[in-house]
């Protein structure tokens, strides 16, 4: 009988200090999250800089083509992928906040919405090859 | 059999090709740079490593400012450039 107060009674003054009755655990639902918004992040940045790259060369000469001898940017490809670089900064930004915001819902949605914008980019990347 | 004109013609093509990197090299090298501590951050997700919300928030930073230059429009076409 006085070892269950002794124990009801550590129970108490632990509950009184503050202390938690519960294991620690790892999020890993979170965990999960954090990486998939870092890798759509860095994949990102991988796209923005291959853009930058592209935006740096000489702009192609009217009427000229892109080629070995003629390595160049076309205006119209930098164009339609300033569009598609801006729809794809705020899908990823959009992705991060709502991680941020909600770190325990699935961000499975926003992420693929993030992918799909950042396979735009590619595509019009792409495009600027021919 | 090869004739000498026909050798002279692939050395000039290649001169032609290696002139034309040469000339855009430091913008092709900037994109490779930069893009490295991407690379490897990916990398280190594919090993294991887990990311924190200090280096999302970090990354997202540096990949506004680059959007940012990105999206500086172009000089005006003056008509020779109009591709």
């Amino acid at each position: 009988m006085r070892k269950l107060l002794a124990v009801a009674a550590m129970a108490c003054g632990l509950a009184l200090a503050g202390c938690q009755t519960t294991l620690p655990s790892l999020d890993i639902s979170n965990a999960v999250a954090l990486n998939t918004i870092y890798g759509i992040e860095n994949a990102y940045g991988i796209a923005v800089n291959a853009a930058n790259a592209y935006k740096a060369l000489p702009l192609c000469r009217t009427g000229t083509r892109p080629g070995a001898t003629n390595i160049c940017a076309k205006r119209s490809v930098i164009v339609n992928l300033q569009g598609a670089m801006s729809r794809a900064r705020l899908a990823v930004n959009n992705a991060v906040a709502f991680q941020k915001t909600y770190p325990t819902l699935d961000v499975t949605n926003i992420v693929a919405a993030a992918q799909a914008a950042l396979s735009d980019v590619q595509a019009v990347l792409a495009s600027g090859a021919n | 059999m090869v004739t000498a004109a026909e050798i002279q013609a692939g050395v000039a093509i290649a001169e032609a090709i290696v002139s034309a990197i040469v000339k855009v090299a430091p913008a092709i090298q900037d994109g490779v740079v930069s893009s490295l501590p991407y690379v490897q951050a990916i990398a280190g997700l594919m090993q294991g490593t887990n990311a924190t919300q200090e280096q999302i928030d970090a990354t997202l930073a540096q990949i506004n400012a680059a959007t940012d230059e990105f999206l500086k429009t172009l000089p005006p076409d003056d008509g020779t450039t109009a591709t």
